[in-house]
């Protein structure tokens, strides 16, 4: 890459594998993946159910099991240092400070037995070594801050007495109290409401601008990306396919998957009733990765090539739209013309 | 509080039924009570049909079972649970006597698996599938095949007669020698312990390893928690509900635990004054006994279930 003379990025991922040793064989969740990631920054990463989104968030953080079933490789620089070479000490000490992270179903994700004040000023007290009643300030003033109502009442009350949107907004708010360079969050509008959604995706946005924070905004749901992120990595079966610009991504996506994905978001310019392009078949088992490209079997455009050979990343005049593909789309546009 | 109100409901017919059913199968007993209370152990005589129909009479073995159940009963609400057949001292004082040596038995015994269950079933559910792990489970399960009375006597073995440290047996009084008291109660409650904690144990590790899937732990990861704090101050609460239950259920195993314990460290507590009195057919004083029982059967249970409401705040709400 050429860009090795600039100043080192906050995150930066080169060349990360996360296996999974599972009785039935090796699963390939994250299958080489790298990418990288500027301070303030928006990245969103898009990908199919299974594609190994959340699983790389998970490697990134490193919160995956301890118990010889995950095999890592490659590099997780962030601001310079590799996280994948850090004793478990320094990388408690990273997490929660450094990088945080918001999941997906904030039904789950919250202790169901622990008071909400609880939840957010350990945070505080345990790695802020904030006394206890200044926590409890704090905790206040980030509840307050995540928008929700009667802040220093909701100190005493647990995840059940909250809805949905609201215990997402509380993930957010511990998220928050570390302060971090870099929050992750995996796909945290999945479980909600519709009408929630832009709620949570505003007030992720406005923290972000608030705190100069680094987002990786991991989705499903292309539309979203496209609405919230600056640069967009797609996914697919553990690798990424193709990254570059949001901007540029929609309006000239090469890799056939990225337009599949396109086309498989419900479009509010659409007639009512208009088909909805599902992709046809299933994401390649992560346990027997097919050896061309991973998505020949489900693309219209495949030829005889890409079941064989597995193309690398790539790009073309523009350095930073990268994509993995033997035809890509315009392209082959151009052929047919 | 409208939960506890429902539970204490439940209690009653369980009450009923226990005490109505432990009197009918006394009733079924062969061999006639008042043969057994006349009869003389050196001569085999069994009295005068004059005295025996007096003392049928006076004790209303002459009534119907459902009749002396409702006398019975009424008497019991009034504290009054009769008075012993053999010794005629009443059957309430004899329990206040016992109960206090059984419940500190019971207590110290508790208190001692629950103490083994809880950071051995933590450590094995944190490593689950490991080789620690694995032998951990194989040595519950040896110990879990054990009888009560074959621990009781391994730990005289070792600890009375070979080191010395503890008294085989008998009992001292909390208040004459707290230290000696303590130590009698050592060994038994050891080994009452030793039965109780395997599968105290196993239960916990099961529901701490389903716990740990859970994202509100890679959550707690995910702030920077230590492995330590996760595991006690997030993971143990939610994995421990059926521990609790299985404590609650596993007093009547402990007590019939004690029965046995109580007879082989020779502790003048409830259950050694159950197995006497049924080698008396002191019948009163074992329906004593048993109500004793039930009743703590049940306000342990009761105490379960209200500390379900307190490990779980959402356990409260639904009822």
């Amino acid at each position: 890459m050429d860009s090795e003379t600039s100043a080192s990025p906050l995150l930066e991922v080169v060349d990360l594998y996360t296996h999974f040793d599972t009785p039935r064989g090796v699963a390939h969740a994250v299958d080489g993946v790298s990418f990288r990631l500027e301070r303030g920054r928006t990245l969103g990463i898009v990908g199919e159910s299974g594609s190994g989104k959340s699983v790389l968030s998970r490697t990134i953080i490193d919160i995956l099991a301890k118990d010889g079933s995950v095999l890592n490789q490659g590099e997780v620089r962030f601001e310079g240092r590799d996280l994948m070479a850090l004793p478990e000490k320094d990388m408690r000490e990273i997490r929660g400070r450094e990088i945080a992270m918001v999941f997906q179903d904030p039904m789950s994700s919250l202790n169901p037995v622990k008071k909400i004040g609880k939840q957010i000023t350990e945070v505080l007290v345990k790695r802020l070594g904030m006394p206890g009643a200044e926590a409890k300030r704090r905790a206040v003033e980030l509840i307050e801050s995540v928008g929700i109502p009667d802040a220093a009442q909701q100190l005493d009350r647990f995840p059940m007495h909250l809805s949905g949107g609201m215990r997402q907004r509380v993930a957010i708010a511990i998220a928050l109290a570390g302060e971090p360079k870099l929050l992750i969050a995996d796909e945290p509008t999945t479980a909600l409401d519709v009408t929630i959604q832009a709620q949570i995706l505003d007030l992720l946005r406005h923290q972000q601008v608030e705190r100069n924070m680094a987002v990786i905004l991991i989705s499903h749901d292309l539309g979203i990306v496209a609405q919230y992120t600056d640069d967009v990595a797609v996914m697919y079966a553990g690798q990424i396919v193709e990254s570059c610009s949001t901007e540029e991504l929609i309006r000239r996506p090469r890799m056939p998957y990225t337009e599949a994905l396109m086309n498989s978001a419900p479009n509010l310019a659409d007639p009512p009733h208009t088909r909805l392009d599902a992709i046809p078949g299933l994401p390649p088992n992560l346990l027997r990765v097919p050896g061309g490209c991973r998505f020949a079997e489900r693309c219209p455009y495949a030829a005889e090539k890409c079941s064989a050979e597995m193309p690398a990343l790539t790009h073309d005049d523009d350095p930073s739209h990268i994509y993995a593909c033997w035809y890509p789309l315009e392209i082959k546009e151009a052929v047919s013309a | 509080m409208a939960y506890l109100r429902l539970k204490t409901l439940h209690l009653i017919p369980v009450f009923f039924l226990v005490t109505f059913a432990s009197f009918m199968m006394l009733d079924l007993l062969p061999g006639d009570t008042v043969d057994a209370i006349l009869s003389d152990a050196d001569t085999g005589e069994i009295g005068s049909v004059e005295a025996r129909e007096a003392l049928r009479k006076e004790l209303n073995l002459d009534k119907p079972l459902i009749v002396r159940y409702a006398l019975w009963l009424g008497n019991m609400v009034q504290g009054d649970l009769g008075r012993s057949y053999v010794t005629t001292q009443p059957v309430t004082e004899a329990l206040v006597q016992r109960i206090p040596v059984s419940l500190e038995l019971m207590i110290m015994s508790q208190i001692l698996a629950i103490a083994m269950a809880i950071p051995i079933g933590i450590y094995s559910g944190y490593h689950g599938g490991s080789t620690v792990d694995r032998g951990i489970s194989a040595f519950a399960f040896g110990v879990l095949s054990v009888p009560v009375f074959v621990a009781g006597t391994v730990y005289i073995w070792i600890f009375a007669i070979e080191l010395g440290w503890l008294p085989s047996s008998g009992h001292t009084d909390f208040s004459e020698d707290p230290w000696g008291n303590i130590k009698g109660f050592i060994l038994p409650a050891l080994t009452l312990a030793t039965i109780e904690f395997p599968i105290l144990m196993r239960v916990l590790r099961v529901d701490v390893i389903s716990t740990l899937q859970e994202d509100y732990i890679a959550l707690a990861k995910s702030k920077g928690m230590t492995t330590w704090y996760i595991l006690f101050h997030h993971a143990l609460r939610p994995s421990s509900f059926t521990f609790v239950t299985l404590l609650g259920l596993q007093i009547g195993q402990l007590i019939t635990g004690t029965v046995v314990i109580e007879t082989l460290f020779s502790i003048p507590g409830v259950g050694k004054l159950l197995i006497d009195s049924v080698d008396t057919r002191d019948e009163i004083m074992v329906q004593g006994v048993i109500t004793f029982i039930a009743i703590v059967y049940v306000v342990v249970n009761l105490l379960v279930d209200l500390l379900y409401a307190v490990l779980d705040p959402r356990v409260a709400r639904r009822a």
